[in-house]
């Protein structure tokens, strides 16, 4: 005689569903960050956007109005090309971007007619690393 | 070297509305010290030079440290190195710091030239542009400087340094030198 084990109702397969994050973005998209002068902010995009209408959703977001094309997006690799998409700069989901300008530079350098920038243009131009 | 500079603080500048009602950036003592130091040393007399003055964004009213960004120069001009730029501004995101001030020298007199204007490191309104005549050799201090801001236009204009710059001593408010914080480790010194 064999006493049947009671029967514990078998379990139903369960498939564990990833939970979504609450920010996730719509399909297709990617979560970028860009930092500007220390600032950061989050920005969604589509890989096939161009680099150039991401740089103008940055140059808005960050209120930089002054010389806009001055400004460059960069990784950390270096500049991204305004005509590319983000898919073709290697743009991917997650990633941390720069917005700065392209060049950073001064003096006192000025029309010439200004007699003293003149003299000083007339210098031999030794550049100096510092 | 040390003629009469026309367009320096002491002389005739911007006193628009926006510029009154700005608040005073604190620079430490020390911040000002130290500045005149590295400019005097790279330059050397014979080179413009830059040190970017930055600051928390969590209390974007003080300056807490002096950078010294690597550079080119010559005896009129300098150009930031484009690498160094791409660190520099990645590690003050991750700082949570921003520049408060761009500040250097001019050979002889002090004043904002359109290279000053076209190429500076922030473009946001408010931000500051100062600039030291004499490559620095003179007194430290603000007597003799220029000082430009940003305005709501975009462009730079003359301000009054001693009504937008409060030099603050040891123990004086909140921006003395017991703030000063050295670079992190990801940022490289000039």
């Amino acid at each position: 005689m064999t006493t049947a084990l009671p029967q514990h109702p078998t379990p139903h397969p369960v498939t564990m569903k990833k939970p979504e994050k609450p920010d996730k973005p719509a399909h297709g998209k990617i979560d970028v960050t860009i930092t500007y002068a220390g600032l950061t902010k989050p920005f969604t995009v589509k890989p096939d956007q161009t680099v150039q209408s991401l740089l103008a959703l940055a140059l808005t977001t960050f209120c930089v109005h002054t010389n806009p094309h001055t400004q460059s997006l960069f990784s950390t690799k270096g500049e991204l090309a305004d005509a590319q998409t983000l898919a073709a700069a290697a743009v991917v989901d997650g990633d941390h971007l720069l917005l700065r300008p392209s060049e950073v530079k001064g003096g006192q350098s000025r029309g010439s007619n200004y007699s003293v920038t003149s003299c000083a243009r007339r210098r031999p131009v030794t550049w100096v690393a510092a | 070297m040390n003629g009469p500079h026309p367009k320096a603080s002491g002389g005739s500048v911007g006193t628009g509305e926006a510029a009154v009602c700005r608040p005073v950036l604190q620079v430490p003592q020390t911040v000002l010290t130290e500045t005149f130091a590295q400019l005097r040393q790279c330059g050397a007399g014979r080179a413009e030079c830059q040190v970017l003055w930055i600051g928390p964004w969590a209390d974007p009213t003080v300056v807490t440290a002096v950078v010294h960004p690597k550079h080119l120069a010559h005896f009129g001009g300098f150009v930031l190195d484009d690498k160094w730029l791409t660190e520099f501004w990645f590690a003050m995101g991750r700082r949570g710091d921003g520049v408060r001030a761009q500040v250097h020298t001019h050979p002889w007199e002090a004043f904002h030239s359109p290279t000053d204007d076209a190429f500076p490191m922030v473009h946001l309104e408010g931000f500051l542009s100062l600039v030291i005549p004499d490559f620095a050799a003179g007194p430290v201090g603000l007597d003799q400087s220029y000082l430009a801001e940003i305005g709501a236009d975009g462009s730079f204009r003359g301000v009054d340094a001693f009504q937008r710059l409060r030099i603050t001593h040891v123990g004086e408010g909140s921006s003395g030198a017991r703030n000063l914080v050295p670079l992190s480790e990801d940022i490289s010194r000039g």
